[in-house]
C-alpha cells in the first residue's frame, strides 16, 4: 500500500491496461451502436439480477431498459471506464430502489397460484425467501441462482473482489437454506 | 453438507443447489431488445421544430402585405393622376336617364361628372352638357331579379382598380404559398439538417 503511494506520488505506478468493457464503452462514445447492443448483452443479466433482487417480475424488463437509457446519457461523465461494471450496478440499484419507493406496496403472485406444490410456487418461494435477506447477499444469490452466473463472472460483472463475492456467496446461502428449511434435520 | 465449490464455480455437484437453480430458472433473464439509444431520435426533434415558425412567418408576412395593400388603396387621393385617367377622361360624359338602369326607380337622370384637375393630362373632344337635376337614388330599390347592373364610368374606374389590388394581392399570396411549401418539404428538412 505504501509502495503503491509512493509510485503513484512520482507518477510511475503501471496504469490498468483497458478491459474489454472499457474498449466497449470507449467506442459507444465515439458512436458506435453496435457495441451499446454488445455492452447490453453482457451487462443484461447482471442488471437484470439486482432489480430483480429488489421489484417484482412484472417491472424488471422496463426498469432494465431505464438502466441502460440513464448509462448511456452519462457515459461522459465516467471517469474511469474499467468500473462500469460498479458504476452500472450501482445505477440499477438506485433505479430499482426509486421504483419500489414511489410504487404502491403490492404482493407478487405466482402465475399458477391456485395449484399447490407446483414449480413457480416452489420459484415464488424461493425469490421470496431470498429477498428477504440483507442487500449484501441477495444480489449474488440471484446472479448466482436465478441468472446461473459463477462466482468469478459476479466479481467481474459487478466489480467486485473475489473474495467478497465468495464469502457473501457462501453466507447467502447458509441464510436461504436456514430460512427454507434445507437440511435442518 | 454444502459444495461450496460448486456455489462458487460450478465444479462438482449439490443436489440441493442444483434443485434451487432448476426451480428459479423461470426467473431468468431472457434476451430482450436492447433499448432505441436517444441518438436515434434526434431527427425526428428537429425536424418537428422547424415547421412550425416558419409557417407562422408566413402567414403574418402575408397578413402584412395584404393590410398595407388595403391601406394604400383606401388611402390615394381621389384627385390623383393615374395611368387609367387618360381612359376614363376619354369617355364621352353623357347623361343616362335613369328609366334605362334596371333596378332604379326614377325618373331623373344622373349626371357624371370628372375632376376639374383631369382635364389637363388630356384633352378630348366632349358632348355638351345638359343641364340636369339632383339624382336621389334609392338603394334599396335594387331588385334581385337582375342582379347584372351597367356600370358607369367611374364604378368601372373603381372596379378596375380593385380587380388590379386583388391581383397583385393574389399573386403575393403565391409567392409567399410557394416559399412555405419549399420550407415545409420533407427532404429540403433533412438536408439542411445534415
Amino acid at each position: 500500500m505504501t509502495t503503491d503511494l509512493f509510485l503513484f506520488a512520482r507518477g510511475e505506478r503501471e496504469v490498468s491496461p483497458a478491459r474489454p468493457e472499457a474498449l466497449l464503452v470507449e467506442r459507444i462514445c465515439q458512436g458506435d451502436d453496435e457495441a451499446f447492443s454488445e455492452f447490453y448483452r453482457m451487462f443484461a443479466p447482471m442488471v437484470h439480477g439486482i432489480v430483480l433482487a429488489r421489484v417484482s417480475r412484472n417491472d424488471v424488463d422496463d426498469i432494465i431498459q431505464e438502466v441502460f437509457i440513464s448509462a448511456y446519457k452519462n457515459f461522459d461523465s465516467l471517469r474511469d471506464k474499467n468500473a462500469v461494471g460498479g458504476w452500472l450496478a450501482m445505477i440499477a440499484r438506485n433505479r430499482a430502489t426509486e421504483f419500489f419507493r414511489q410504487s404502491k406496496p403490492t404482493e407478487e403472485l405466482a402465475e399458477d397460484v391456485g395449484r399447490t406444490g407446483s414449480s413457480h410456487a416452489r420459484a415464488h418461494e424461493i425469490l421470496s425467501a431470498i429477498r428477504t435477506c440483507p442487500d449484501a447477499y441477495r444480489e449474488p444469490l440471484v446472479m448466482r441462482l436465478v441468472e446461473g452466473m459463477t462466482g468469478p463472472e459476479i466479481a467481474e460483472r459487478t466489480g467486485l473482489t473475489p473474495e467478497s463475492v465468495r464469502v457473501n456467496l457462501h453466507r447467502g446461502m447458509k441464510l436461504l437454506r436456514e430460512k427454507l428449511g434445507i437440511g435442518v434435520k | 453438507m454444502m459444495n461450496d465449490e460448486y456455489l462458487w464455480n460450478k465444479s462438482g455437484s449439490d443436489t440441493e443447489i442444483e434443485e434451487l437453480e432448476n426451480a428459479l430458472k423461470a426467473y431468468r433473464y431472457q434476451e430482450m431488445i436492447e433499448p432505441c439509444t436517444p441518438m436515434r431520435a434526434v431527427s425526428f426533434a428537429e425536424k418537428r421544430s422547424s415547421s412550425i415558425w416558419p409557417f407562422g412567418f408566413a402567414l403574418a408576412f402575408a397578413s402584412a402585405v395584404v393590410f398595407s395593400l388595403s391601406a394604400v388603396w383606401f388611402l390615394l387621393p381621389a384627385g390623383a393622376p393615374t395611368l387609367t385617367d387618360a381612359a376614363v377622361s376619354s369617355v364621352p360624359i353623357q347623361s343616362l336617364p335613369l328609366a334605362d338602369v334596371p333596378g332604379i326607380e326614377s325618373t331623373t337622370a344622373i349626371e357624371i361628372s370628372r375632376p376639374e384637375t383631369r382635364r389637363e393630362f388630356v384633352k378630348t373632344r366632349q358632348a355638351p352638357r345638359t343641364k340636369t337635376s339632383p339624382v336621389r337614388v334609392v338603394a334599396k330599390t335594387f331588385s334581385k331579379k337582375h342582379p347584372q347592373v351597367q356600370l358607369t364610368a367611374e364604378e368601372k374606374y373603381a372596379y378596375d382598380q380593385l380587380m388590379l389590388a386583388l391581383s397583385i394581392t393574389s399573386s403575393k399570396l403565391k409567392i409567399v404559398k410557394d416559399t412555405v411549401g419549399q420550407i415545409d418539404k420533407p427532404d429540403t428538412a433533412i438536408e439542411r439538417y445534415r
